[in-house]
């Protein structure tokens, strides 16, 4: 089932004095099907953060236009994005983007009660999905008492909470150590797998890419190649180093 | 680049808060500045109503000078605090603590300069429409207007010396400076955590409160106990107390408790926002309460007094009093009675009185005190008092607390022209149904029958005196009366005491009253309304993050704007609340210790108006910053 359709999207800023444009996206198509785990990888400056922005309602395209589940939500205002994105959507920042006033488990109940849901009902799945990520003893704790890798976890907790149809996921890794930023990919793959989660993430972490399905290697604003797993990770993971390789220069240096 | 440039560089980079400063600076001074044309303004200084300017005025240019130390500190306080991430990026760049020190002295100076001579600049333009305004209020025709060179000299000195304590205590607060605490201030959170003292306190803060009803109502019905100035300044100390307790303790522990409900559940945002700045937040409660409370007490009280004037004036026992002795004051008694009747009379009547000397020295109608036959008091005032030989009755005829050192069971010497006498004071007690203030003496003393007759047999001829008690039909026809009577009047110690006489001062210095008191109050209300501006608009950027972590989450328009209305209530109408309460309970207090029963229904009906008033005025200023408040952070979600 196609979830997100992106047809022909462009993004330039400064617009309004052209010598000094730019022009992040480019004319960029892609459909992302249900229960897909998708990474997004490109040089500084490609648009791959732009390109997720744009997908997820938090910045408007240029031109083109974006679907999910058959919504066309560049039609929607503010107010009607944001509840679509706490009730449809989950998302999921390099600086984890907790609130320091509120607890661990308050911070993963948040999107809920924005929601007005029962009280009952939060309590049950805020103790579910910690459990699931191993932070239950963390519940009462505040941000800034944990470490990175858990806050991260708690993030990705807080996007799960509302059981969205698809994550974005900005360079969830960028600011952990190489063991939490294996803890919090374990994660992803564990609800792509068993929730059947659909993940978009963004990266520029090759591990990291390596736990997805599918990667979209974006360069100066287009999709330049698209490679899919075959076999093991490890396998992925090479291959995935290649194609940065090829990706990364201009292509006759080759 | 250089230095300089980024001394200037950042200074325009901040232009914003700096004009909130420089407005909050400018505007104190000029309004200290014209209160001192009218203390240097010679004419009204050595005028007719030398005494109230002499007094008064003083005191109200040390309370705005008082409110604009703390004003002035809390403003670059609150300003220097804002700026510390950006001075700790500045240390982690390499910056000197002495290089920022003269970055944030420099550009401070620069303001307090730039709004020392603008606030002397409109000062002095505004001074002229100032000064003839107040002039005009308070009827003074005789008056013109001068500036004088004083008030920019003390103006300039007195902001001197508050700019150069802010710069000592900006200083000292960048000597403590640590790098790591200000690139991280944003990650911590300020409240410490809650302790179980807290609840306990909260608790007592509450009872305490709804005690002090109680207290009140207990302190003001016995006149003992009314009447006793360490009660009352204890009273106040309690009260201000319990509102410390229950703001401080009280509301922490309130949303502490919070936190398991499910209105916490359902209010997650707002309330742990509110939590998160509460330990702060707290003192400026504290402080906008009393502010409150002494905005009420100064405006509520003022106009209920000016509304009383002709209540109040009516409460002398006489139209019109005045005092003959052996010496002073002497009228043909024909002549007298032609002035007297020049007007439709109710009642008049002719009281003897000797004047013994409380001092054993030179005898002088201050040091005096009149005495009355029992006979004579009971005639005019319907009672049946009965007194020994030996005994006395100290009549209070002024509204000073107290029983000027006769109180009952007392014993007393007054010293005749050849004798002394002993009396006992076998009651005291405020009457106005006799006689006033036509005598020097705050009280009267009524002796038995005999005791008199043989007082002024020994004493008549240099001590002694009539007391001529008129009531007219219409008191305020008999004007033309008094100006006649006045030119038989030959001393100031015996001044006619008249209804309207009292009711044209009474009117005057309660117009002044209130002139100094609403000053004193605008000034206080819209240092209140500023102080939360200011604090609100410093949260701003703190707020902006938070806000930008839950775009991710999703949080529409009418959600965020719900949040920030919750938190803004809180502080906006909380110290109104607070201060209604404690204005309500100081003026009630206050008016039974100086007027008693009759006059207390109008002072508490004006006190209701004045806190409508203020509520609704509080309202305006928590809109216009709410407006701002949500203009801003819209623009900045956008």
């Amino acid at each position: 089932m196609e979830l997100v359709k992106a047809t022909n999207l462009t993004k330039v800023y400064g617009e309004y004095k052209v010598e000094n444009a730019t022009k992040a996206l480019n004319g960029v198509s892609l459909q992302v099907q249900a229960g897909e785990f998708i990474g997004v990888m490109g040089p500084s400056g490609s648009g791959k953060s732009t390109l997720v922005n744009i997908l997820s309602g938090i910045t408007a395209p240029t031109t083109g236009a974006v679907e999910i589940e058959g919504k066309e939500i560049n039609q929607m205002d503010q107010d009607e994005m944001a509840v679509f994105r706490r009730r449809k959507l989950g998302f999921v920042f390099q600086d984890f983007n907790l609130l320091e006033h509120l607890t661990v488990k308050e911070n993963i109940m948040l999107p809920m009660v924005l929601e007005k849901r029962p009280k009952e009902e939060m309590e049950q799945k805020a103790s579910a999905i910690m459990k699931q990520f191993g932070i239950e003893h963390l519940e009462n704790k505040y941000p800034y008492n944990i470490s990175g890798g858990q806050q991260q976890r708690v993030a990705v907790s807080r996007a799960l909470i509302n059981d969205p149809i698809l994550v974005f996921a900005d360079e969830p890794t960028g600011n952990l150590d190489s063991k939490s930023a294996n803890a919090v990919m374990n994660c992803f793959s564990d609800i792509n797998e068993q929730n059947k989660a659909t993940i978009l993430m963004v990266t520029h972490d090759v591990f990291a890419a390596s736990f997805c399905k599918k990667i979209i290697f974006i360069k100066d604003g287009q999709i330049a190649m698209e490679i899919v797993r075959k076999g093991t990770r490890k396998e992925f993971f090479d291959y995935i180093l290649d194609c940065q390789a090829m990706i990364g220069g201009v292509s006759n240096d080759l | 680049m250089t230095f300089k440039d980024v001394i200037r560089k950042n200074f325009l980079g901040n232009v914003k808060q700096y004009l909130s400063f420089f407005l909050c600076s400018t505007f104190s001074i000029v309004i200290f500045f014209n209160y001192t044309t009218l203390i240097f303004n010679k004419q009204l200084i050595e005028g007719e109503n030398q005494d109230m300017f002499r007094y008064v005025m003083p005191v109200t240019v040390v309370g705005i000078l008082l409110f604009s130390i703390f004003f002035l500190i809390y403003a670059s306080t609150s300003f220097v605090k804002g700026r510390n991430k950006e001075l700790g990026v500045y240390m982690s760049l390499g910056m000197t603590r002495k290089q920022i020190k003269t970055l944030v002295n420099t550009q401070n100076a620069i303001i307090n300069g730039t709004s020392l001579v603008a606030g002397l600049l409109i000062g002095a333009i505004l001074s002229r429409m100032f000064q003839l305004t107040i002039l005009k209020i308070l009827e003074m025709k005789d008056v013109t207007f001068y500036l004088d060179y004083k008030s920019f000299l003390s103006t300039a000195i007195t902001f001197l010396f508050i700019s150069f304590f802010i710069y000592v205590k900006t200083t000292r607060r960048m000597n403590r400076m640590d790098i790591t605490m200000y690139l991280k201030e944003d990650r911590t959170v300020e409240t410490r955590p809650y302790q179980k003292w807290d609840g306990i306190l909260g608790v007592i803060g509450g009872v305490l409160l709804v005690a002090q009803i109680f207290v009140l109502f207990v302190l003001t019905s016995n006149e003992e106990l009314r009447k006793n100035m360490g009660f009352l300044a204890g009273y106040a100390i309690l009260l201000f107390f319990a509102i410390y307790l229950t703001i401080a303790k009280g509301g922490r522990t309130m949303l502490e408790k919070c936190r398991t409900t499910s209105y916490y559940t359902k209010n997650m945002l707002a309330v742990s926002t509110i939590q998160k700045k509460y330990d702060q937040n707290k003192r400026i409660l504290f402080v906008l309460s009393i502010l409150s409370t002494l905005t009420i007490i100064f405006v509520a009280s003022p106009i209920s007094l000016l509304n009383l004037s002709e209540e109040i004036a009516l409460m002398e026992p006489n139209t019109i009093e005045y005092v003959e002795t052996t010496k002073e004051n002497k009228v043909d008694p024909a002549t007298l009675k032609e002035i007297l009747n020049k007007q439709p009379v109710k009642e008049q009547r002719e009281v003897s009185f000797v004047y013994l000397s409380t001092t054993n020295q030179e005898q002088h109608l201050e040091a005096s005190i009149p005495i009355i036959s029992e006979k004579d008091y009971n005639t005019k005032t319907g009672n049946k008092l009965s007194l020994k030989q030996g005994e006395c009755f100290n009549m209070g005829v002024d509204w000073i607390p107290g029983n000027n050192g006769m109180d009952a069971g007392s014993k007393i010497t007054l010293y005749g022209e050849e004798k002394d006498y002993s009396l006992h004071v076998c009651s005291a007690a405020h009457e106005d149904t006799f006689v006033s203030k036509s005598f020097p003496s705050p009280s009267v003393l009524i002796v038995n029958e005999l005791d008199y007759q043989k007082m002024y047999e020994e004493n008549k001829a240099t001590m002694s005196g009539v007391y001529h008690l008129i009531s007219y039909e219409d008191w305020k026809k008999t004007k033309p009366i008094i100006d006649e009577l006045s030119n038989y009047v030959t001393t100031k110690s015996l001044p006619i005491n008249a209804t309207i006489l009292q009711y044209e001062t009474l009117k005057k210095s309660y117009s002044t009253f209130l002139f100094v008191s609403i000053v004193l109050a605008i000034l206080f209300f819209v240092s209140g309304g500023a102080v939360l501006y200011l604090r609100q608009m410093g949260e701003l950027g703190k707020t902006k993050e938070m806000y930008q972590k839950l775009t991710g989450i999703g949080i529409t328009t009418k959600e965020r704007k719900q949040v920030t209305r919750k938190e803004l209530q809180l502080i906006y109408f909380l110290p109104v609340i607070f201060g209604a309460f404690a204005g309500g309970c100081i003026i009630y207090y206050l008016t039974n210790l100086f007027g008693g029963s009759n006059i207390l229904s109008q002072f508490m009906k004006t006190t209701c108006k004045v806190i409508l008033v203020y509520f609704i005025s509080q309202m305006v200023f928590y809109l216009i910053t709410k407006r701002k408040y949500d203009r801003e952070l819209h623009s900045f979600m956008k």
